[in-house]
């Protein structure tokens, strides 16, 4: 087996479900390096040099809201959904449903009925 | 944490003027939120070398700076030559070179005309354009190299290391090599701001 294919393939089939689950988690507010430990319990490695821009992005896109809080004597960026970050969850939740069904129903070879 | 400072000064080293402070702020709170962690688990504070090892995990100053402007597109002629992570400071090195080589070839023109030397329109024209080329193939060249080395690089807590463990490891400075700015990532302690352009 071609490992570095397969690790570029991974990767490819990773980008997009990577902003959905960020943006799942962010329903809660929380700071760069704590949401990385909660997509880690999950499951989902990240690495945190992805992470942080990739936070940076969002909010420039208008999906997260930041603000400046103190913790531990520390100030920690907290991120969160914004109202439009809530939308786009929604809807890329559903696509990802969607895609779900279809590929369920590639494997088994199943024909779909045709939608009314 | 004297070490976290130095590094994160790196990053923002790299960094546009008007995101260095966010985004260095942001890198500041991660980072020790980082070690706050590790010291619960271990139950004790950590050595410096320990949070050495933990920033180098976290990417070479080059990288992760680059990381952050990653959107800003490559140059790719078949293989991508340049990638995201070096492409904004390419530019950047490419604007002030070709800037200020042009800048010099025009006093240069200016001089030999107030001397009376005799130019023709066609010479002038060929003379600028190859110096723009000139620069361009170099900077390009260089850069390129750069990037086959970027998986390579670790940042190091010691100035004047070179940061390619292993191959440059004797703990000499390789130096400064005249005015490439870019070099500038390879000496891990000692360089300068690259400006904003």
């Amino acid at each position: 087996m071609n490992e570095e294919l397969l690790e570029h393939l991974r990767l490819e089939l990773r980008r997009g479900y990577l902003i959905v689950a960020v943006l799942a988690q962010l329903r809660e507010e929380r700071y760069g390096y704590a949401l990385r430990k909660a997509l880690a319990i999950c499951g989902l490695d990240i690495e945190e040099n992805t992470l942080y821009p990739l936070l940076r992005r969002l909010e420039s896109q208008g999906l997260l809201v930041s603000v400046w809080r103190e913790e531990n004597k520390r100030n920690k960026r907290f991120y969160h959904l914004s109202g439009e970050g809530y939308e786009t969850l929604t809807s890329l939740l559903g696509e990802w449903r969607a895609l779900d069904a279809s590929l369920t129903c590639i494997m088994n070879g199943v024909v779909l009925p045709e939608p009314e | 944490m004297d070490l976290i400072e130095r590094y994160i000064r790196e990053v923002k080293a790299y960094l546009p003027g008007k995101q260095q402070t966010d985004i260095g702020q942001e890198l500041n709170g991660n980072l020790h939120a980082a070690v706050d962690d590790r010291e619960e688990e271990l139950g004790r504070p950590l050595t410096e070398s320990e949070v050495e090892r933990l920033l180098q995990g976290f990417g070479h100053p080059l990288v992760v700076a680059g990381r952050y402007q990653a959107s800003q597109g490559s140059l790719a002629f078949g293989p991508r030559l340049i990638g995201p992570v070096l492409f904004p400071l390419y530019l950047r090195v490419l604007w002030l070179l070709i800037g200020i080589g042009s800048l010099l070839h025009a006093l240069i023109l200016v001089a030999l005309g107030v001397t009376g030397t005799t130019m023709t329109a066609g010479d002038i024209a060929n003379t600028f354009v190859l110096q723009i080329v000139i620069q361009f193939a170099v900077v390009t060249g260089g850069f390129i190299v750069v990037e086959r080395t970027l998986p390579m690089m670790r940042w190091t807590a010691q100035p004047g290391r070179v940061g390619y463990p292993g191959v440059f490891d004797s703990g000499r400075s390789l130096g400064r090599v005249r005015s490439s700015r870019w070099r500038a990532g390879c000496d891990a302690g000692r360089h300068q701001p690259v400006g904003v352009l």
